[in-house]
């Protein structure tokens, strides 16, 4: 796979692993930005997981495969709502059924997960689920950095051109 | 580390590393850096090439990704 992944195999890896393995999760922040085509860029991934232990398991058990290590042992990670995996790759994992924002607003990770899009490479076997444009300008609200402002324009911006008639 | 003082140092670091095949980052990649610095410091020089050039390459290939959706 290096020679056709441009040398990145291991992150490309990770996440066929997930798919295969039916983790519910799915990649938030700016890697699904770019994947929704906004020209931004990260060093690390940002995972949305569905925090029932079973599906917890499954998501460490293929980390684990790939040399990635939790920033917390088992019995704390039951507490904490996030942690970090990491080797040379770096990947935030939030473990939480819902996000509530400062307007009262709840984001539940069932009805993002519903909503989510699949982006596929069939040759590689690899599926990737990342939020709806609206659930994922939602969740950037959750941030309250400058940059996170710029990607919710940057999306708006990428949502209207989406819902304009083809040819106008 | 504060914020200018990361950003000399990747921007010397990434500027005068004559290693390829990455050549200086673009600001966008640098606000990447500054973003994950306390993680990615504690890499030696040569690996921390390969994973800024790793996530150029993934960055490349999500973008190509993308066109899929429009």
């Amino acid at each position: 796979m290096e020679s056709d992944s441009g040398g990145f195999q291991r992150e490309i890896e990770l996440l066929i692993a997930l798919g295969r393995a039916g983790v519910r999760y799915v990649l938030i922040g700016r890697q699904a930005c770019i994947l929704h085509g906004l020209p931004v860029h990260s060093f690390d991934y940002d995972f949305w997981v569905h925090p029932d232990p079973a599906n917890l398991d499954a998501l460490l058990r293929e980390a684990d495969a790939l040399g990635l290590v939790p920033s917390v042992d088992r019995d704390r990670m039951r507490s904490v709502p996030f942690f970090h995996l990491e080797n040379d790759t770096k990947v935030d994992v939030w473990k939480v059924r819902e996000f509530l924002l400062a307007t009262g607003e709840r984001i539940e990770f069932d009805e993002v997960h519903a909503r989510r899009m699949d982006l596929r490479d069939e040759e590689k076997g690899l599926v990737i689920p990342i939020p709806a444009i609206e659930d994922l300008i939602l969740l950037k609200r959750l941030g309250k950095r400058p940059k996170d402002e710029e990607d919710i324009k940057g999306l708006q911006a990428i949502l209207e051109q989406r819902r304009r008639p083809q040819g106008s | 580390m504060d914020a200018r003082t990361a950003d000399a140092e990747v921007t010397s670091f990434f500027v005068a590393d004559p290693l390829p095949p990455c050549p200086p980052l673009t600001a966008e990649e640098r606000a990447a850096f500054l973003d994950n610095y306390r993680w990615f410091s504690k890499f030696p020089p040569l690996q921390k090439l390969r994973i800024a050039y790793r996530q150029r390459q993934v960055a490349l290939y999500f973008q190509r990704l993308s066109r899929g959706i429009r």
